[in-house]
């Protein structure tokens, strides 16, 4: 009796032992390096089966490295995932992160710098490929931590049929176009609402800019959350529903909000290029795209992620890393990242791939991402991104449900954001 | 059963033949993992939420007293005490009160009771995350079935989910139609217990079913139904499965509730401090409630059985 | 008027049983037809396609997901079922100092609900190294205070006389247990067994926190991240079938052991 009860007991530890060997081991000898790969979805598409189509084909061309991928929701429960493990001592190895997220990961020293991991192994990575508006942004400190591989900027979806059955031939290229191609849409009830935004932080950050300032300011400990341009641009949200009825009233849900416009309830669409793909293809009416309409300026904010390796890793596992985001930003692996996508194609080689000319062939629409990046700037960062980014999104919240009036309501964030940047001053 | 000896005392209904160490190794197993995982983590609670241990200060420093004084001037936590409170004060006696609505109607003998009581408990083994999700799609602004239903009764469209208003009803909805069955198999123990014969003679008198009810049944359930109404109370102050799946906290922290608060300070900010004082607010919240269950119900139960 | 009632109760079940069933149904429905025609919401779909199981299965990895939730909530029943037993009959039988002490501690995990304890037991895992395993997302619940409860009432209604027989009969301590305590209370047994598999097919919050890699993912944690990418996809008949995928079995279970289920729950209060 005592005896299976602690052999009983003595199995415990033991299976703990025999499990925690998982992503830890070394797995020195006849090395098949395996590495964990964290992604975030955050585009409307079906991005994660083709994400696993890519890494399965990366696993059949290299026998010794097999890469585990695992999609981990979107970029905030990704960012609290690899926080949470990080903290835990157990880290994936590869992650995708957008750029907020890459600060407050550094906060925590937990990335691999490329270009010394690139010296130190023998895999040449063609920095220069890439474009800078892109590769600049994953550099601090001399060192470039980040390779570009989901990028995408905020632009105008429409459904052209609907627009020109009101008399709208030309998309709406000012605030003011907007409300006037809104409010004729829902006055012939062509849509069921005229105009959807998501309430997100990323779009509307596109907006603080056109209205003249952008929320980054000049060092990470800082932000401009209430400025005259911020409350004009949230102003202005809040009035699409409640002074020019063309937009329900409270939260819009961006990963809800183009599922209504391909089903043709919603006539005009703010949301990432990375969804331009599936957005063209389940839509059964002519989808035009465009700018981010202006007021000031044009604008927008360049949003997706990048690819990081984690710095706590075994060294041999680092080289296999290297090796898999080699082989990610290929040209041929790009093309076909962002022809199913529609994120914009992060090097220059990939644009003259023949796949990604034949995409553009067939759907023009996917230059309006590229041609827009000339207006487009860093998306919001700053330490804490997390907490940072939901005292905005607290803020935008309240004011679209009217709880709270826009000036007052980005007060209240800056405030909050203050204190919590506080602390890294 | 004789055997054999003069019996000296009436027998013990404890077994007397075994060495003074087995008891506790036979209950060291279990205790063992209580212990780990349940006593010592209060434990830890207390302590760590004494110790200011944060991102911008990951090494953990004794600040006794600061970690509460600093949730108590934060909205946000104060917000979720709020919304906690709110949301059990109202969901616990509705799912309850729902419960014995179905209890009664279930109360009977016939194929429409037995078919519908199945109708009533799968939500409780339904798996929480599909429930949520179920909800979820019928909640969808712009093409979920409650929109396609008010637009039908001109009542408009509807997003629940999307205003700070009602997003806490509507996870209050789905956790009455999930739990009121599971009362209800409380409920209808308790009302087969009710002694027939009291009701057969009230009936008698000439009482309706709704006086029957009100005078004799629901005063000898009160014990099932304050027991059923805590077990209430407990499940709604543990929610946080429907909130992360169908809310994420908001809009606008409107379905921030308490353990809710508690991850994100933890997991997503990474303020183990306040998050463990927090957790021991937590804590001190549901000894009241279990205090309540102690010393209310059981007294009640025993002034019922004498 | 008794009649009236009568009739009117049975309408009312009626109608109340069909608002309780609309969400299953719903989700049935939208997992058997096209996006197009949940998107436009008509009530009957124009045509009724069964693809979605299999696209739904191979989005996302269920098989292992189902596979790591029956290690988990096996393994966790098997051990509560050891732990339980013995603690069960030390509590019900036998008599020992502390014994109403370390009666009070069980209760103490019956009051308390793992998900206010996520951080200090998230610290404990990681110490014994047991992140994103199976083993970790167990760990804690292998002390069941409810099946330890559920067993000692159980235990307390054998008849003692039982166990003198067999031990007159020269039968050892352990086998009293195993053998005849054991099998006497087979349905308090089968209850609980019912409602901590049940509860553990559902368990969210503690996985979520434990897991990190796809791999180890319990099917509710793998539900739940499915539900948000394929709702990006704008899948919602894919996310529906997934639902149906996850619920499935346990559903199946639920038919079977119904009445078990629910005179368990019943019991349990007393």
């Amino acid at each position: 009796m005592l005896s299976s009860m602690s052999a009983a007991l003595l199995t415990v530890p033991a299976l703990s032992a025999c499990g925690s060997s998982g992503s830890k081991s070394s797995g020195t000898s006849n090395s098949t390096v395996e590495l964990s790969f964290f992604y975030p979805v955050e585009a409307a598409g079906p991005l994660a089966t083709t994400m696993t189509a890519l890494v399965n084909d990366f696993n059949k061309a290299h026998p010794k490295i097999q890469v585990k991928p695992s999609f981990t929701g979107d970029y905030a429960t990704n960012l609290t995932k690899l926080l949470t493990t990080v903290k835990g001592g157990n880290p994936p190895d590869v992650a995708i992160l957008s750029l907020g997220d890459q600060l407050t990961m550094l906060d925590q020293k937990a990335l691999q710098p490329l270009n010394e991991l690139a010296d130190e192994t023998d895999i040449s990575i063609p920095f220069d490929d890439f474009y800078p508006a892109f590769l600049d942004e994953t550099k601090q400190d001399g060192a470039t931590y980040g390779l570009p591989f989901q990028r995408s900027a905020c632009i105008l979806y429409y459904n052209a049929d609907a627009l020109n059955a009101v008399g709208v031939t030309a998309a709406p290229a000012t605030w003011d176009d907007v409300v006037s191609a809104g409010t004729k849409l829902m006055a012939k009830k062509q849509v069921q609402w005229g105009v959807q935004f998501p309430t997100g932080i990323w779009q509307y950050q596109g907006l603080a800019i056109e209205a003249g300032q952008d929320l980054n300011a000049s060092d990470l400990s800082h932000v401009n959350f209430n400025t005259p341009a911020a409350v004009t641009a949230l102003q202005w949200l809040v009035d699409l529903s409640a002074k020019y009825g063309v937009s329900p009233k409270g939260v819009i849900d961006g990963l809800v909000a183009p599922t209504a416009f391909t089903g043709g309830k919603v006539g005009i669409l703010y949301n990432t290029s990375g969804s331009l793909t599936s957005v063209i293809q389940q839509s059964k009416f002519k989808v035009g795209t465009a700018f981010m309409p202006k007021k000031e300026a044009y604008g927008s904010p360049t949003g997706g992620g990048n690819l990081y390796i984690l710095k706590d890793i075994p060294t041999e596992r680092k080289r296999a890393a290297l090796t898999f985001l080699e082989w990610m930003t290929q040209p041929a692996q790009g093309a076909r990242w962002s022809v199913a996508s529609g994120y914009i194609p992060a090097r220059k080689a990939i644009v003259s791939t023949d796949e990604w000319k034949a995409f553009l062939q067939k759907y023009p629409q996917a230059n309006t991402a590229t041609d827009e990046l000339q207006y487009a700037v860093p998306s919001l960062r700053s330490h804490a991104s997390n907490e940072v980014g939901s005292a905005l999104l607290d803020a935008m919240q309240a004011a679209v449900s009217g709880k709270a009036s826009a000036a007052s309501a980005l007060s209240t964030a800056q405030k909050k954001a203050d204190s919590i940047l506080a602390q890294y001053r | 059963m004789s055997t054999g000896l003069p019996s000296r005392r009436p027998r013990p209904r404890s077994s007397r033949r075994h060495s003074p160490v087995t008891p506790y190794l036979f209950v060291l197993p279990g205790l063992l993992f209580v212990v780990v995982f349940t006593v010592f983590p209060i434990g830890w609670l207390l302590v760590r939420s004494l110790f200011r241990e944060n991102t911008a200060h990951p090494n953990p420093s004794f600040t006794g007293l600061a970690n509460y004084k600093d949730i108590f001037s934060d909205p946000v936590f104060l917000k979720s005490l709020e919304t906690t409170v709110l949301y059990v004060v109202v969901v616990a006696p509705v799912s309850v009160v729902i419960g014995l609505v179905i209890a009664q109607l279930i109360n009977r003998k016939g194929i429409v009771a037995s078919v519908c009581r199945t109708a009533f408990f799968y939500p409780i083994v339904l798996p929480l995350v599909s429930a949520a999700t179920i909800w979820l799609f019928i909640m969808t602004p712009d093409y979920g079935l409650l929109t396609h239903i008010t637009s039908f009764l001109h009542l408009g469209s509807s997003a629940p989910l999307a205003n700070p208003g009602t997003a806490l009803w509507a996870i209050g909805l789905v956790a009455v139609w999930r739990q009121a069955g599971f009362y209800a198999i409380f409920l209808l123990a308790g009302l087969q217990a009710v002694d027939p014969d009291v009701e057969s003679a009230a009936r008698l008198d000439g009482a309706s079913s709704l006086r029957v009810t009100w005078h004799i049944r629901i005063p000898l359930l009160w014990p099932t139904l304050v027991f059923v109404l805590t077990l209430a109370m407990f499940s709604a102050f543990q929610t946080v499965d429907l909130v992360y799946v169908m809310t994420q906290g908001g809009p606008i922290d409107s379905t921030r509730v308490m353990l809710f608060n508690i991850y994100e300070t933890a997991f997503s900010y990474g303020n183990t401090g306040g998050a463990s004082a927090q957790s021991v607010v937590f804590l001190v919240i549901l000894a009241v409630i279990a205090a309540f269950q102690i010393f209310v119900v059981d007294r009640m139960r025993s002034e019922i059985d004498a | 008027m008794r009649k009236g009632m009568k009739v009117g109760s049975t309408v009312a079940t009626m109608l109340l049983g069909a608002v309780w069933l609309v969400p299953l149904l719903w989700i049935a429905v939208t997992a058997v037809r096209s996006q197009t025609d949940s998107v436009a919401g008509r009530l009957f779909p124009h045509h009724l396609t069964w693809s979605t199981f299999a696209a739904a299965w191979h989005a996302a990895p269920f098989g292992r997901y189902y596979l790591n939730t029956c290690i988990i909530a096996v393994g966790v029943i098997a051990v509560q079922l050891v732990t339980s037993v013995l603690a069960a009959y030390a509590f019900a039988r036998m008599t020992f100092r502390f014994r109403d002490t370390l009666f009070y501690i069980y209760l103490l995990q019956m009051m308390i609900p793992l998900s206010a304890l996520v951080i200090p037991n998230y610290m404990t895992i990681k110490h014994l190294g047991a992140l994103n395993h199976l083993i970790g997302i167990m760990l804690p619940y292998f002390g069941s205070a409810l099946g330890t409860f559920f067993l000692r009432q159980s235990f307390r209604g054998i008849p003692i006389e039982y166990e003198e027989a067999a031990r007159m009969d020269g039968a050892n301590l352990w086998t009293i247990v195993w053998r005849i305590y054991l099998p006497n209370a087979r349905a308090a047994v089968l209850s609980f067994l019912l409602i901590s598999f049940s509860f553990h097919w559902d368990d969210f919050f503690w996985p979520l926190i434990v897991t990190s890699s796809d791999e180890r993912r319990p099917v509710s944690v793998g539900l739940a991240l499915f539900t948000q990418s394929s709702e990006s996809g704008a899948a919602w008949q894919l996310v529906a079938a997934g639902a149906l995928i996850v619920s499935l079995p346990i559903l199946v279970v639920f038919a079977i052991f119904q009445r078990q289920l629910v005179s368990g729950y019943a019991n349990g209060m007393r």
